[in-house]
């Protein structure tokens, strides 16, 4: 028979300390009784250590989810629109004639080339084409994404309110230009929890040596969430997650007996008011045991045919490469993480913008498409959402000077380019629409918040009401404004 | 019965229905459910207010609405506020179904009960002043200090009573953490109980340097503190004199009430000490940018945010961020307001952009001299005083200098009149050269050829220009402007304008005016001039500065024509050197992301160095070489001296500005200085002390207004600080949050007496703690649970259980290294860099982490380097604050990420290895060790424990000695020296009994 006191006791640390794979149960205890997450919060806490997949969010906290993670491609840096998605001939009739005032309307140019004199508008020199049944149009550096453009929602129209890398860059992935709050992945860990028992729900891929735009750990940081819904970074190299490895000279089975003689310690020593809080640390504890197998076994590609590196390139072979952290991501997704970031730094072209978007392009064209192609071949891509973008896109016009095979583009949050698949979005689609410069949009504008709402929309989950209430206020991702778009949804 | 009404106490917004004959207490019960449910939109904030009602003042609930009110005291039939809460109807009902909103049954039914009361309203607790009061007496004589009896009141409301005290042992280890955030020494573990008593124990840890570096570490996260500027590049800064300064404050046990005060407004007392000056380094600790092309004033303006925010939630525990871009929904703090407090901020010469070129601190910057650096200073400012009179009395016997011609020989000219498109010009003077950056056309000039430029690139000088501020020069230029010029930079030697601080030489047009300067950093380090008059148009006239290399204004001369002309002084504030940021150009027309000149033409520019016509006469030549010289040696000196930002206050004040939404870019009517009016009222709006004065004029009579002892919040939430530090959990548990949002205390009959107490005292915090830990509440066993506890009390609020919590990243580490015995006990220096896993930084931003070697490796983790972008991770998994804004209070959570850390951090793992190698050389038996080591790291005598480790060393041991390799393997990690005589099979098996000690709950979690 239980004990009524220790009882109510386990609930309360249950819900102050459960961990990894019990998001959801957090939602239901912190959060005022307005969210539909009770019977989870009742089957969580019946099951602590139920089997991946056990917590089906299919139905969704808010409304049915169509999908069950996000896999987000984060170009860092600002890709130029205009090499890319953007198709703009009438900058290559105009090419070197000035900016236009009619068009710039007076808005504000960052500092590095506000104070130019002149302004002349650069044309992409690079052939576009029109693809797929779409027919979208994508320009010649991105190949692989041109093939698969009929499983691709474009969105053309983007906008945000930052004009720095830093305050864009925080914006995008916590909501906020100022630092402190939540990330994206680490709401999501908060309001879905995991789905798996051996990783993390978030987890953080960089690519290795690229430099460029700095990161910052506050991008997958979790604000003011506890802790645990922070990502976890998976690095290339011998330490995975950061001090997974055990030390050396300590092997699998002594770090089992110092586990057992740790929770004999614990359980020997605890009184009544501890021992619900003794046995949640060893439940991590044992999750970290479990951890230090599944990681490793998870970056290893040796199990991966041959087939795998001539979809994403042979460059899925070189630990920390872009295309080896898409093939990682999609190996992560398939063992139940909930939410995967991959960062590749480099797109800030400033200068020397066809050399510097030939390399970008290069290192990622392929593997981006061969992620899109992999989860569908794997029935994944349905309930998966990948999302391809930058912080901002670039302006129309050059930075510096413009010659016949140099040019720069410098910061512009007016309008810019985006992907998504899977996940509930529409293929084959392209949205929004930017006037003929390139410079403003005149159909359809996607703000970061309105992204923002839509990728929680489709995970199931109102973005006004995964909340938290923290200074006396709640807070939540989308800060005070964001809609869905509903027309980028099936 | 009792127990349910003790948690509609407790937890206001679930008071139960069976209470309607209770008087419904406003404060606890009701204030909170208006607050969370109506006031976003029918609170303070006056633009999201709906239907033009307000429920946060009496007068707005009973305003007549057209015919009815939202309250009518007394009568449910007539309050349209319970009508529209009860209403079935979706679209009358209350809150409505689209703010995610609702109200509970309970919480209705206290609403209904409070009106038919007659809807009484009182002030927020926390804008009333404490006031004190009595407890019951206590006949058991449980209590020991006058705050149990209040802790005693409550829990035997709820039906509970105390449990019996933990062991000595446990209390030891206890208030040491408390205290010092270090486990109690071997001696004093030996001396204590027999030889000390409790009184005596506490008395040694405050009295321990230890007791500084603990409380600090805790400042830390409030005062946002890092060794890295934050933001993007996120390049270091050296601000460790403020930790140093918190270190010292609180082992001299600095009254609370200095350490507010001079934190704030240590730079506006008379003549403020080294101390006091650096204290105010508080408020420039928080992030700060230097990413090419941002708006330096967007982010000027975020700083100032950052000290309203910072100032409000440190010493107030008020979240003024929600003012900044409209009323606060919650509390009675309105957007003008927060513009009112942002002028306290905003008065000093600051940029919002530190310097990319240059490692200048930015302004205000203070120095920070050696003993040794103030003597050579003193002696060479000295010999500069000397030397200027000297060469006075040979100017002043012979002839006027300032009149003084150059010779054309001492001139370096560029007239153009030969320059060939597309040829690079020289002179043949000293090989001075000027050549085209770009674009640029010959035309006519005020004779013969000039040069007009694009504004994209200007023309570079070689082989002239190179000055430092002890040389004299005089520099000048024909110039025909075609029209008024915003802004433009002409003749310069400096790398940039915001990237590089402006640090260089320079004239350039502002608002149609010619500006002369030498900076060192703009706009607080410098020297600059500006034109009374605009510049002419479409004539040609010659522009010249003439120099003596004073470092002062008024050792700068702007002429037109020969003629000097009437100039307005900008700054005069030099004390450092102008050619930093690499060799710099000398040029005309362009700078990196500065305006250029490209509405004009240029003609004859020209370059004399040294003081004009220098060859006349060899005394004053002779006298103006020694002063230079002089000069030159203190300035050098001067380079040399530390610097460290703090407040200073700029002559001008800039009158801050409503900032509509918060924009940068859209400043409205200027607000000048106040205090929230809601902060200086006290219950049902009495005038508090000083209320009726005018609110305070600068950051000094702010701290003072602070610190009047009628203010409602000053002393609570030090005190709830303190009261935290030590018990893991405030008696608010919003420490965050003291207002209408925020939760109510859990005693506040307490927390109002001690707020007393404190003041009394002389804001005397080492007391504060020695009440707080000599406490029957602080002794208490915290395994043990009071009978009824877990229903009537599950979060232990009453305390009827001792505090349990667990280590925070910096005790873990610490208590690590101490037990070890490699902890290097030195206070304060430059923070160090300890183990980190390698790659964090350079996966970032590009530079490598190089961490440190030796003692570096051993200090207290409140030195560890910390990178805002890139903070030691093993400290971020235990939960420490980011740095970025200031916090109050640090989550506490576990994580598998945190077991990893525990078995597998370098540092961890060596501190084992070298404490198994300490006890083995004491050879006792091995029984005796492991008990012995059990009683030092956890404070505990348990056989059965003893056994397991016996077992766990035994089969370890076993392990080792068939596999010498992984016991060498082990025993290699950490950077201390291997201790060779010790057999490395035991060392290798009780390194394992170590480490599984240290990571176990038993010392992670302090009971």
């Amino acid at each position: 028979m239980k004990d009524p006191k220790l009882d109510a006791l386990a609930r309360r640390e249950f819900l102050r300390r459960s961990s990894l794979g019990l998001g959801a149960a957090a939602l239901g205890g912190l959060l005022p009784g307005h969210l539909q997450a009770r019977s989870l919060l009742a089957r969580a806490a019946q099951e602590p250590a139920a089997p991946a997949g056990a917590v089906d969010l299919a139905g969704g906290l808010h409304h049915p989810a169509k999908a069950k993670r996000i896999v987000y491609l984060f170009q860092s840096g600002g890709p130029s629109q205009l090499e890319s998605f953007d198709y703009k001939p009438l900058l290559n009739e105009r090419n070197g004639e000035q900016l236009p005032d009619s068009v710039r309307q007076g808005q504000r140019l960052t500092g590095m080339s506000g104070n130019q004199t002149s302004l002349p508008l650069a044309g992409a020199q690079f052939k576009f084409a029109q693809h797929g049944e779409s027919g979208a149009w994508v320009s010649e550096l991105l190949p692989h994404t041109a093939k698969i453009v009929d499983k691709l929602c474009i969105v053309r129209s983007m906008h945000t309110e930052a004009i720095n890398h830093d305050p864009a860059i925080t914006f995008f992935l916590t909501g906020s230009q100022i630092a402190g709050r939540p990330s994206m992945g680490a709401w999501l860990s908060y309001g879905l929890g995991s789905m798996n028992q051996d990783l993390p729900s978030f987890v953080v891929l960089v690519t290795k040596g690229k430099g460029g735009q700095p990161l910052y750990a506050r991008l997958w940081g979790a604000g003011f969430l506890p802790s645990r819904y922070q990502g976890v970074q998976l690095r290339a190299g011998e330490d995975p997650v950061l001090y997974l490895q055990d030390a050396p000279g300590i092997d699998r089975e002594r770090r089992r007996r110092m586990l057992d003689v740790q929770a004999e310690l614990a359980r020997g020593a605890a009184g009544e008011s501890s021992q619900s809080e003794v046995e949640s640390r060893m439940a991590q504890a044992e999750l970290a045991y479990r951890m230090q197998r599944s990681v490793p076994e998870v970056s290893d590609f040796s199990d991966e045919p041959a087939e795998t590196f001539e979809l994403y390139g042979e460059a899925a072979r070189t630990p920390g490469s872009y295309a080896a952290n898409a093939l990682l991501a999609r190996r992560l997704l398939e063992r139940g993480v909930r939410f995967v970031q991959l960062f590749h730094q480099g797109w800030d072209q400033h200068g020397g913008l066809p050399g510097g978007m030939r390399t970008q392009c290069g290192e990622t064209d392929q593997a981006s498409a061969a992620l899109v192609v992999d989860l569908e071949r794997r029935g994944l891509l349905d309930d998966t959402l990948v999302v391809w973008g930058g912080e901002f896109g670039r302006t129309n016009y050059s930075q510096g000077a413009l010659s016949a095979t140099n040019y720069g583009r410098d910061h512009h949050p007016r309008c810019f380019s985006m992907w998504m698949a899977g996940g509930g979005v529409r293929p084959g689609t392209v949205y929004g629409e930017t006037d003929p410069f390139g410079y403003n949009i005149v159909r359809d504008p996607v703000h970061v918040h309105d992204l923002q709402a839509t990728l929680l929309h489709q995970l199931g989950i109102d973005h006004e009401r995964l909340t938290w209430k923290y200074q006396g206020r709640r807070f939540r991702l989308t800060d005070v404004s964001g809609e869905v778009v509903k027309p980028l949804l099936t | 019965m009792l127990n349910l009404l003790l948690l509609g106490f407790l937890l206001p917004a679930q008071a139960p229905a069976e209470q309607e004959p209770e008087r419904i207490d406003f404060q606890r019960q009701v204030r909170p459910i208006l607050s969370d449910r109506c006031f976003t939109c029918h609170g303070p904030d006056e633009t999201a207010r709906e239907a033009d009602l307000r429920l946060d003042l009496r007068s707005g609930a009973l305003a007549d609405l057209g015919g009815y009110a939202a309250i009518a005291p007394g009568d449910l039939e007539e309050s349209e506020l319970i009508y529209r809460i009860t209403a079935h109807d979706a679209d009358e009902r209350m809150p409505p179904a689209d703010s995610d909103l609702s109200l509970s049954e309970e919480e209705i039914e206290v609403l209904r009960a409070w009106v038919a009361q007659g809807a009484e309203y009182t002030a927020h607790w926390s804008f009333v002043p404490p006031s004190a009061s009595t407890p019951r007496p206590d006949p058991s004589g449980w209590a020991q200090d006058p705050l149990d009896l209040f802790v005693l009141e409550s829990m035997q409301a709820a039906g509970l009573q105390p449990v019996a005290p933990a062991s000595d042992a446990i209390w030891l280890r206890r208030v040491s953490f408390a205290l010092t955030g270090l486990p109690p020494s071997a001696e004093m573990q030996d001396r204590f109980p027999a030889e000390l008593s409790r009184a005596e124990v506490v008395d040694q840890l405050l009295a321990s340097p230890d007791f500084g570096e603990h409380m600090a570490a805790q400042w830390m996260d409030v005062a946002r503190y890092a060794d890295t500027y934050g933001y993007q590049s996120d390049v270091t800064r050296a601000v460790w004199p403020y930790r140093d300064w918190v270190i010292q404050a609180y082992n001299d046990n600095l009254p609370y009430d200095d350490f507010l005060r001079w934190q704030l407004a240590g730079d506006l007392l008379d003549e403020p000490t080294r101390e006091q000056m650096v204290a105010t380094a508080f408020q420039r600790l928080h992030r700060q940018t230097n990413e090419g092309g941002s708006v330096e004033e967007e982010f000027r303006v975020e700083y100032v945010s950052d000290r309203v925010h910072t100032t409000g939630m440190a010493f107030l525990g008020l979240t003024f961020e929600c003012a900044r871009c409209h009323d606060h929904r919650y509390d009675p703090i309105s957007q003008r307001e927060y513009y009112q407090m942002a002028d306290y901020f905003d008065d000093i010469e600051e940029s919002g952009l530190y310097s990319h070129f240059t490692s200048s601190t930015p302004t205000p910057a203070y120095e920070l001299p050696s003993e040794a650096q103030s003597i050579a200073l003193a002696d060479a400012e000295a010999a500069v005083l000397q030397a200027e009179a000297h060469l006075r009395e040979a100017s002043s016997v012979r002839r006027n200098l300032a009149e003084a011609v150059p010779d054309e020989d001492e001139v370096v000219r560029f007239h153009f009149d030969e320059w060939v498109e597309g040829e690079s010009l020289g002179i043949g003077k000293e090989g001075a050269a000027v050549k085209p950056e770009g674009e640029y056309e010959l035309v006519a000039g005020r004779s013969g050829q000039g040069v007009r430029l694009s504004g994209d690139a200007g023309l570079r000088f070689r082989g002239v220009g190179h000055w430092r501020r002890s040389d004299p020069f005089t520099v000048g230029m024909a110039l025909q402007l075609d029209t008024k010029i915003e802004r433009s930079i002409l003749l310069h030697r400096s790398r940039a304008w915001h990237d590089a601080a402006s640090a260089g030489w320079q004239l350039l047009i502002e608002d149609g005016h010619l500006i002369a300067a030498l900076v060192h950093f703009w706009p607080g380090d410098m020297i600059a001039i500006r034109s009374a008059d605009p510049l002419p148009i479409g004539s040609w006239f010659e522009a010249s500065l003439r120099y003596d290399g004073s470092s002062q204004a008024a050792g700068m001369q702007l002429s037109i024509d020969g003629e000097p002309i009437e100039v307005e002084v900008m700054q005069d504030s030099l004390s450092r050197s102008i050619t930093i940021g690499g060799p710099g150009d000398v040029s005309f027309g362009a700078r990196f992301r500065d305006k250029g000149f490209s509405q004009g033409v240029l003609d004859d520019v020209s370059f004399v160095s040294g003081w004009p016509g220098a060859a006349h006469d060899p005394a004053i030549e002779s006298a103006r070489t020694a002063l230079q010289r002089a000069r030159s040696k203190r300035d050098e000196l001067r380079d040399k001296i530390p610097q460290l930002m703090v407040m200073s206050e700029r002559e001008e004040p800039r009158a801050a500005r409503l900032l509509v939404r918060g924009a940068y870019d859209a400043p409205a009517e200027a607000v000048g200085r106040a205090v929230p009016a809601a902060l200086r009222r006290g219950a049902a709006g009495d005038s508090l002390r000083g209320a009726e004065a005018a609110s305070p004029q600068d950051r000094l009579e702010m701290a003072d207004w602070m610190l009047a002892a009628d203010h409602p919040l000053t002393a609570r939430v030090e005190v709830d600080r303190l009261w935290r530090s030590v018990f893991g959990k405030g008696l608010v548990r919003t420490p965050e949050n003291w207002g209408s949002q925020g939760e109510s205390p859990t005693h506040p009959e307490l927390l109002d007496q001690l707020a007393l107490d404190f003041i009394a005292s002389g804001w005397d915090r080492k007391a504060m703690l020695r009440r707080l830990v000599l406490s029957s509440t602080f002794a208490g066993d915290s395994e043990l649970l009071a009978d009824g506890a877990a229903q009537v009390d599950p979060e232990n609020r009453l305390w009827s259980s001792g505090p349990r919590r667990r280590l925070s990243a910096e005790m873990l580490r610490d208590a690590a290294l101490m037990h070890s015995g490699l902890l290097v006990r030195k206070i304060g220096g430059p923070s160090v860099k300890p183990y980190q896993p390698a790659g964090l930084w350079l996966e970032k931003s590009g530079s490598a982490y190089q961490p440190s070697t030796g003692e570096g490796l051993y200090r207290r983790s409140l030195y560890t380097f910390w990178k805002r972008t890139s903070p030691p991770p093993s400290m971020m998994i235990f939960d420490a604050a980011k740095r970025d804004v200031c916090v109050v209070r640090r989550q506490e959570t576990n994580t598998p990420l945190q077991a990893l850390v525990l078995w597998n951090d370098p540092q961890l793992i060596e501190a084992s290895r070298v404490l198994a190698g300490r006890i083995l050389s004491r050879q006792l038996p091995v029984q005796d060790a492991l008990a012995g080591l059990y009683h030092e790291l956890t404070s505990r005598q348990d056989e059965s424990a003893v056994q397991l480790l016996l077992a766990l060393y035994q089969s370890e041991l076993a392990h080792f000695q068939a596999d010498a390799e992984s016991a060498a393997a082990l025993l290699s990690v950490g950077e201390a020296p291997q201790q060779a005589a010790l057999d490395s099979a035991q060392h290798a098996a009780l390194t394992v009994v170590c480490s599984t000690l240290l990571s176990s709950e038993l010392v992670v979690t302090l009971r």
